[in-house]
C-alpha cells in the first residue's frame, strides 16, 4: 500500500516537475525584463505618486524629513497661475504642432507616393530633420532666427515683409510660434514616412478602377487615400499627441521657457519646479497630472493599434 | 494628357519646396561651420563660404578649458550610449523572444505594460529617479545616466525585437528541436543568427537615443567633466554666444553619425514604430 502510494506520488512529482520546468521557461527569458520594469519603472512611479502627497523640499528638509501633507501639493499647484499658464501653453503647443506636422507630413507623403524621377532621393532627404538631434536643431534655428544676422530676417527683409528686424525668440508674441515652427520642421518627416507606408499598402487596383471611372486627383485622395490610411493616421495622430506632451528639449533649449514664460510648456514647469525651487513634491504632483492625461491618450492609442491588427 | 503633364510638374515643384524646407537648416549648419566669423556676422548672409575655414572644427578638438572639453564630452556620450545599448539589448533580446514565442499567463498584461512605458513622461520619472539615484550615489555619474536611459530604451527595444522574432517562422526552431537542440541552444544557434538585421537596427536605435538625450543628461549631470555632447554643446551657446562657426562645427560633428545611421535604418525604425498599425 505504502509502496504503491509512493510510486504514484513519485510519478505525480515527476509530472509536476516536468510541467513546472516547461512553465518556467518563458520566465527565464522574461526575468531581466520584469526586473527592469519593476526596479526602474514601477518603483519610481510609486515613489513619484507618494512624493506628490509629501512635503518634499530637497534643500529645505524639515525636522520630520518628508512627511505626508495630503493634497497640499495639488492644491498649491491649482492655486499657481504659472501652472495654468504652462497648461495653456502646452495645449496651444500640442494643438498647433500636431496639426502642423500632420498636414505637412500628409502632403509630403502624397507627393512622395507619386511616380517621378528622383523619388528615392527625395524620400531619403525628407527624413533628415527627424535624424538631427533636438539640441542641434535648436542651435541651428537660433542662428537662423537671430535678429541682426539671421538668415530668416534677411529673407523677410528682402521680400519687403518687415519694417524692422524681429528677435524671434526674445519677443513674447513670436517666441512660441517660432518654437512651434522648429517642432513642426523636426517632426513632420516622421508623419510623412508613416503615412507613406500606409499609402503604399493601398491596393493598386483601386486606383486603376478609379482611373477607368475618370476620377480626378482630388477624388482619388478623398475616396481612396484618406480611407486607406485611416488606421495608421489614427495611430500617428495619437503618437504625436503622446510624444508632444513629453516634449522638453526644443522649447527649453530655444527659449528656456521664456520670455515671460511664453514658451513654458508643462515639462519645463515641472523641471524648473524641481530643480530651481527644489519643491519636488509639487513637481511630482504636476508630473502625476501629466501622466493621467498621457494615459487617456494611451488608452485610445491601444484601441487604435488593436483595431489595426484585427484589420490585417 | 496635358493636365497630367502639368500635374507632374506641380508635384515635382512642390516636392522640391518640401525638400528645401527639410534640408535648409541642415545645409545652413554645414555652411556656417566653414565660415569665418566676419562672414557670419555679415548682415547679408552668404550660402557658400567665401573663404572656407576649418578653424571651427580645429577649435572643437583643441580647446580644453575647465568648462569646455569637446573630446571629453564625446567620450562620455560614446560611453553612455554604448552601455545603454549593450544593457538594453541583452534585456530586450531575451524579453522580446519570451513575449514573441511563449503563451504564458499575463502575456497580454505584460505587452500592455511594455507599450505603456513608452508614453511615460520623462519629466515625471526624472523626479523620483533623481532621489533614488541620489540615495545610491549615482547622480552625476555615467552609470546613473545610463540606468536612467534604460527606463525608456528597454521597453521600446523589447517591442522592436518582439516584432523581429515574430517574423521568424517557428518551424525552423521546431526542426532544430527535433534534432535534439535545447531551448537555449536553439535560441542562440538558430534564432539569433537570423535576427542579425533586427539586432543591429534595434541596437542602433538605443544608441541614437542615448546619444541625443537632453532632459535627463542636463538635470542629472552637474559637473562639466561628466556632460554628454548635447548638454555640452547647448551650454556652449550661453557661454560663448558669439562663436557660431565653432558651435556649428560641433553641431555637424554630433549630427553626421546620427544622420548616417538614420538613413540606413529608416525602414526598420518605421516597422518598429508602427507595431502592427500599418497593414503589410
Amino acid at each position: 500500500m505504502s509502496e504503491r502510494f509512493q510510486e504514484v506520488s513519485g510519478k505525480l512529482d515527476m509530472n509536476k516537475n516536468g510541467k513546472l520546468k516547461k512553465n518556467m521557461e518563458p520566465y527565464l527569458f522574461l526575468a531581466p525584463l520584469l526586473l527592469i520594469l519593476l526596479v526602474f519603472l514601477l518603483v519610481p512611479i510609486v515613489k513619484a505618486a507618494a512624493m506628490s502627497f509629501q512635503y518634499y523640499y530637497i534643500v529645505r528638509p524639515s525636522a520630520d524629513g518628508h512627511y505626508f501633507v495630503g493634497l497640499e501639493n495639488y492644491q498649491n499647484l491649482l492655486a499657481d497661475e504659472n501652472f495654468y499658464n504652462s497648461v495653456k501653453v502646452t495645449v496651444i503647443y500640442i494643438l498647433v504642432t500636431v496639426i502642423g506636422r500632420y498636414v505637412l507630413g500628409f502632403l509630403s507623403a502624397l507627393l512622395l507616393n507619386t511616380q517621378f524621377k528622383g523619388r528615392g532621393l527625395a524620400r531619403a532627404l525628407v527624413i533628415i530633420p527627424w535624424a538631427v538631434p533636438e539640441v542641434v536643431a535648436c542651435l541651428v534655428w537660433m542662428l537662423m532666427y537671430d535678429r541682426d544676422y539671421g538668415i530668416i530676417n534677411f529673407l523677410l527683409n528682402n521680400a519687403g515683409m518687415l519694417s524692422q528686424n524681429i528677435a524671434f525668440l526674445q519677443d513674447v508674441k513670436v517666441a512660441l510660434p517660432a518654437a512651434m515652427v522648429v517642432n513642426i520642421w523636426k517632426g513632420f518627416p516622421f508623419v510623412a514616412i508613416m503615412l507613406l507606408a500606409g499609402m503604399q499598402s493601398i491596393s493598386e487596383d483601386l486606383f486603376e478602377a478609379a482611373e477607368i471611372d475618370g476620377a480626378s486627383w482630388i477624388q482619388k485622395v478623398r475616396y481612396i487615400v484618406i480611407p486607406g490610411i485611416k488606421s495608421v493616421s489614427t495611430v500617428v495622430f495619437l503618437l504625436l499627441v503622446i510624444w508632444t506632451i513629453k516634449d522638453y528639449a526644443i522649447a527649453y533649449v530655444l527659449a528656456k521657457g521664456g520670455p515671460s514664460r511664453a514658451t513654458e510648456i508643462l515639462t519645463i514647469f515641472i523641471q524648473q519646479t524641481a530643480f530651481k525651487t527644489f519643491d519636488f513634491g509639487k513637481a511630482a504632483a504636476a508630473g502625476m497630472l501629466m501622466l493621467l492625461v498621457s494615459l487617456v491618450f494611451t488608452f485610445f492609442y491601444f484601441k487604435a493599434v488593436n483595431r489595426g491588427e484585427e484589420d490585417v | 494628357m496635358k493636365t497630367r503633364k502639368t500635374g507632374k510638374a506641380i508635384t515635382i515643384i512642390l516636392t522640391i519646396i518640401v525638400c528645401i524646407f527639410a534640408l535648409f537648416p541642415f545645409i545652413w549648419m554645414l555652411s556656417t561651420s566653414f565660415k569665418t566669423n566676419s562672414e557670419i556676422y555679415n548682415a547679408a548672409p552668404s550660402f557658400i563660404p567665401k573663404e572656407p575655414t576649418a578653424s571651427g572644427y580645429i577649435n572643437m578638438f583643441t580647446t580644453e578649458t575647465s568648462t569646455f572639453n569637446f573630446k571629453q564630452w564625446a567620450a562620455n556620450s560614446v560611453f553612455v550610449a554604448f552601455l545603454t545599448t549593450v544593457f538594453s539589448m541583452i534585456i530586450a533580446v531575451l524579453g522580446g523572444y519570451g513575449i514573441s514565442r511563449y503563451r504564458f499567463r499575463g502575456r497580454g498584461a505584460l505587452s500592455y505594460v511594455v507599450l505603456t512605458t513608452q508614453v511615460l513622461p520623462g519629466s515625471l520619472l526624472m523626479i523620483p529617479l533623481y532621489i533614488i539615484m541620489g540615495n545610491f550615489n549615482l547622480l552625476d555619474t555615467k552609470t546613473g545616466l545610463m540606468l536612467a536611459y534604460v527606463t525608456f530604451t528597454v521597453p521600446f527595444c523589447t517591442w522592436m525585437m518582439k516584432g523581429f522574432f515574430d517574423s521568424i517562422p517557428i518551424s525552423l526552431e521546431e526542426a532544430a528541436r527535433v534534432d535534439g537542440a535545447g531551448t537555449f541552444r536553439c535560441f542562440a544557434t538558430v534564432v539569433l543568427p537570423l535576427t542579425v538585421p533586427g539586432l543591429v537596427s534595434t541596437g542602433l536605435f538605443a544608441f541614437i537615443n542615448g546619444w541625443n538625450e537632453y532632459l535627463f543628461a542636463s538635470s542629472f549631470m552637474q559637473s562639466y567633466g561628466n556632460w554628454t555632447l548635447p548638454v555640452g554643446i547647448a551650454s556652449f551657446k550661453g557661454q560663448y554666444a558669439t562663436d557660431w562657426g565653432t558651435l556649428m562645427a560641433g553641431s555637424v560633428l554630433i549630427t553626421i553619425p546620427v544622420v548616417i545611421l538614420f538613413l540606413g535604418l529608416q525602414k526598420h525604425l518605421v516597422g518598429g514604430m508602427t507595431a502592427g498599425a500599418v497593414k503589410q
